[in-house]
């Protein structure tokens, strides 16, 4: 069986997706590879937007778009030393 | 003000040099686990973060009773006056320090951990007024408390290596300087309220011991941190 991905790997994963896309990705492409139910998928995408990770952009044809702000990239940049941090103290 | 020749002892720079560090390392790994913390709004990182605070907190009160008692002489315990009044809040933060450390190692275990955090404080607020109001024997169950606290953290941390041992092939053995760490702070903490010097050649190993484990953990987080 597969294993749960905790809330710190899910919001990775997610970053990781946009920015792996060009930094560019629409929502509905981005909730089918994320693998997460709508109802998830919601609840961290309008927490990555309150944290100021991501933001929406609507191009000149009214087409929506996630981007990662800078907040984002450094979140995938530390997210190796939060997990040694976490696992070297046992938190 | 007090007497010159006081303020030559060795035994009171020594206390104050002690104090520097120990207060400057603990603020050190609270502001540098900041960033860490912001970004990932990770509760073990909370509480974590929080009980260096506390340390710090208690590091700075301790000092205060320490150099007070070096310059106008030795403090009574059952003192309920301002004198006392330290004392009281060094059990206080010294409880919240090593309730907030077992607290960040068992956060997931609880539906609400912010439910429990505000209650640590109650835990701790309780143990410092009985042990205060108990005097000598206070500090002795004030000192029972906090050997109590130290073997669950020594339990929890090993537990959480063994169970970190078995998910990868090689591990750190930092462990084993984090348990240390907190068992100098509890021969510390001994070593205020019973043997109540610094004068003595086994003071001045804790107090290295001490310093040289805060260090190593504050150089561990600066690592992780960079």
């Amino acid at each position: 069986m597969a294993r749960k991905r905790d809330r710190l790997e899910v919001i990775y994963d997610i970053l990781r997706i946009i920015r792996d896309n060009h930094n560019s990705i629409k929502p509905t492409p981005l909730l089918r590879v994320s693998n997460l139910s709508s109802q998830s998928f919601s609840d961290y995408f309008a927490e990555l937007k309150e944290k100021n990770f991501v933001k929406e952009i609507t191009d000149k044809k009214g087409k929506k778009f996630i981007t990662l702000t800078d907040q984002g990239f450094k979140y995938l940049e530390k997210y190796k030393q939060i997990l040694e941090f976490i696992d070297d103290f046992n938190l | 003000m007090p007497p010159p020749e006081i303020l030559m002892r060795p035994t009171l720079w020594i206390e104050i040099g002690y104090a520097i560090i120990m207060i400057a390392t603990c603020l050190i790994i609270y502001f540098r686990t900041k960033e860490v913390h912001k970004l990932s709004q990770y509760k073990g990182i909370k509480y974590f973060r929080l009980s260096f605070l506390f340390f710090a907190i208690t590091y700075l009160l301790r000092s205060i009773v320490s150099i007070q008692k070096m310059i106008f002489g030795r403090l009574e315990f059952r003192n309920l006056g301002l004198h006392g009044l330290p004392q009281l809040l060094i059990m206080y933060a010294g409880s919240m320090a090593l309730l907030y450390l077992i607290h960040s190692m068992i956060w997931k275990k609880f539906k609400n951990p912010n439910k429990i955090s505000k209650r640590l404080h109650l835990i701790a607020a309780t143990i410092a007024i009985v042990s205060f109001m108990f005097g000598r024997e206070g500090s002795i169950l004030f000192g029972l408390t906090q050997i109590v606290f130290f073997i669950s953290a020594m339990i929890l941390i090993i537990k959480g290596h063994n169970k970190s041992k078995k998910k990868k092939k090689s591990t750190s053995q930092f462990h084993i300087v984090y348990i240390l760490f907190f068992a100098s702070w509890i021969i510390n903490g001994i070593a205020l309220f019973v043997l109540v010097t610094v004068s003595t050649i086994i003071g001045w190993i804790i107090y290295l011991i001490s310093i040289l484990l805060l260090i190593l953990i504050t150089i561990k987080i600066i690592k992780i941190t960079k």
